[in-house]
């Protein structure tokens, strides 16, 4: 059986007294998209440098589709694109000069590769890095991560920096690579970036992984917060409380407020009673995901 | 042996490279062009024979006869203007090679490809060491030609010795400059302590060379197997070359063994 495209045990580094992750024990299989959520500052991008052995565990040890990621750093670094979260490319060079230098980095990289990333991405390759926008500067770091056709992409928050119809392209990118058997390791702290492309999410937080989920299990799980404007004030409102899954609620005149954790159906059928106006349900921010689902694994 | 580091570093450094190649021999041509105005006033001459013993071993290579093409040469090229340019380029291009391209934030995505962070190391010294080397061909080429054109008879050897050891000498701070930011982040912590160290070895072997009971300690610094033993009139020395050269080789181990170890940094 082949090795997971990602393993660590225990990996744990501090920074000093400042713990940047403590003791993560995670296996991402191949062909997997897995989003590595959590806050800034929760030890996201500290485990993805680990992983390009860019610093060194404190303890503990981490491997790439079997390879350790310190011994065996090179080997597994050719197997790997990488998009560091903050990109700083050299502002002299053009774009095409210096993905070049990064292509003969790893021995060569079809320059029809390149320029078909380029074009998919809408970036000049012959502008000098200098002169380009943040968000064309993430595209040349997208392009470098992925002109080799690598196994696994590790991706620290991709999307950052990019308008919403670029995420869109960056995200489908991400899917093709995927369902061309590429491994997929993204940071973000936002749910809704993730949520698309991939299966399974870790959900990080102060330096602890806290969560490793389906996805579809998590939204299941997860609280939606709910605004229903009624025609009219109406009494039956008030019933709400009483519907399974949902918490919280408010009522002033018209509006009612309320959370609701999973499945929507009892709510979607109580509500049909009453003369609805407008109904409004917002994605829930991956903080109160978070809280949702370590309260109830504490309940548990 | 890969090159890639090697070629993009002297693909990168080409235009500074050249600006510094027309500073260097615009001041050492202007120097030497001056020669013969220096040869035909004897009273310039006789105005270094009454400065301090120290003061002209610092500035002037220990010179008595600055009529004479050697006096003249050494103390207006050899002794202090050539190998501080030199030491200028080299130790920023040795900080830069590291620790600069770290702050930069270029380091962390070139290490996160599949390359020994010890061949980087090595690459960056060898595209420091050919820059180096060009400058010094330069700076040969405009002494011989200069010499030539005003009379200044100094063999061509000898021009060839005291221009190899300016460069070797500066080679080893750049080395030192290099390991420093390798050990630890901070371009200009490598700078500065390349920087002190040369100063401190320009001067050791300065007083070794007025005061007497410094004499023997002399070998210590560097300066004094570079340019101390006064090339430009014996020729090179090989045992000092060597030595420095074996100097230079300990601190790219220690730039390669350093970065090695350590975290690099966002």
């Amino acid at each position: 059986m082949s090795a997971p495209a990602i393993e660590t045990a225990g990996l744990t580094k501090f920074y000093g007294e400042t713990r940047g992750i403590e003791d993560l024990d995670l296996r991402v299989e191949r062909g997997e998209v897995f989003g590595f959520l959590g806050p800034n500052g929760a030890g996201k991008t500290t485990t993805i440098r680990l992983l390009l052995d860019l610093i060194r565990p404190t303890r503990g040890s981490a491997a790439i589709a079997g390879l350790d990621t310190h011994r065996q750093s090179v080997e597994a670094r050719r197997l790997t694109g990488y998009l560091p979260g903050e990109l700083k490319p050299p502002a002299r060079s053009t774009a095409i000069g210096f993905l070049s230098y990064l292509g003969q980095l790893r021995g060569g990289v079809d320059r029809r590769a390149i320029g078909g990333l380029a074009d998919r991405l809408e970036l000049d390759l012959e502008r000098r890095i200098g002169d380009l926008s943040k968000g064309n500067k993430q595209k040349v770091g997208l392009v470098a991560a992925f002109m080799h056709d690598p196994d696994l992409l590790i991706l620290d928050e991709p999307t950052s920096g990019l308008d919403p119809l670029r995420q869109r392209d960056v995200l489908e990118l991400i899917r093709e690579r995927a369902a061309a058997g590429c491994t997929v390791f993204l940071s973000s702290h936002e749910l809704d970036q993730v949520e698309h492309v991939a299966g399974r999410v870790g959900i990080v937080r102060d330096g602890r992984l806290v969560a490793v989920e389906a996805i579809a299990t998590l939204k299941e799980r997860a609280l939606r917060r709910v605004e229903v404007r009624l025609a009219a004030p109406a009494a039956g409102a008030e019933r709400l409380r009483e519907v399974p899954g949902v918490r919280d609620v408010t009522l002033a005149d018209d509006v009612v407020r309320l959370d609701v954790e999973g499945p929507m159906d009892a709510l979607v059928k109580e509500l049909a009673r009453l003369p609805v106006q407008t109904l409004t349900s917002e994605a829930p921010e991956l903080d109160e995901i978070f809280r949702s689902y370590y309260g109830r694994s504490h309940a548990d | 042996m890969p090159t890639e580091v090697l070629i993009e570093t002297l693909r990168d450094g080409r235009r500074s490279l050249l600006w510094w190649t027309t500073g260097l021999v615009a001041l050492v041509a202007l120097n030497v062009a001056f020669y013969p105005s220096v040869r035909d006033d004897p009273a310039l001459s006789d105005y270094a024979k009454d400065l301090p013993e120290s003061v002209r071993a610092l500035f002037a290579g220990g010179e008595l006869d600055l009529a004479s093409p050697v006096g003249y040469l050494n103390s207006q090229v050899f002794a202090l203007m050539a190998p501080l340019l030199l030491l200028i380029f080299s130790i920023g291009a040795g900080a830069g090679a590291v620790a600069g391209e770290e702050e930069r934030g270029t380091l962390d995505l070139l290490l996160a490809h599949p390359l020994q962070r010890r061949e980087y190391v090595i690459q960056r010294f060898l595209a420091l060491a050919t820059l180096v080397f060009v400058l010094v061909l330069a700076l040969l080429a405009t002494v011989a030609l200069g010499s030539w054109l005003v009379d200044l008879e100094i063999g061509f050897g000898k021009l060839v010795a005291a221009s190899v050891s300016a460069g070797l000498l500066a080679l080893l701070f750049g080395a030192i400059a290099l390991a420093v930011g390798a050990i630890s982040p901070g371009r200009t912590r490598a700078i500065a302590v390349a920087a002190a160290l040369a100063l401190m070895a320009w001067v050791f072997d300065g007083l070794g060379q007025a005061i007497a009971a410094l004499e023997s300690w002399r070998p210590l610094a560097p300066y004094y197997h570079a340019l101390g033993q006064n090339p430009l009139r014996e020729g090179a020395s090989w045992e000092g070359w060597a030595i420095l050269a074996l100097a230079t080789a300990v601190f790219v181990t220690v730039a390669a063994v350093g970065l090695e170890r350590r975290d690099v940094r966002q």
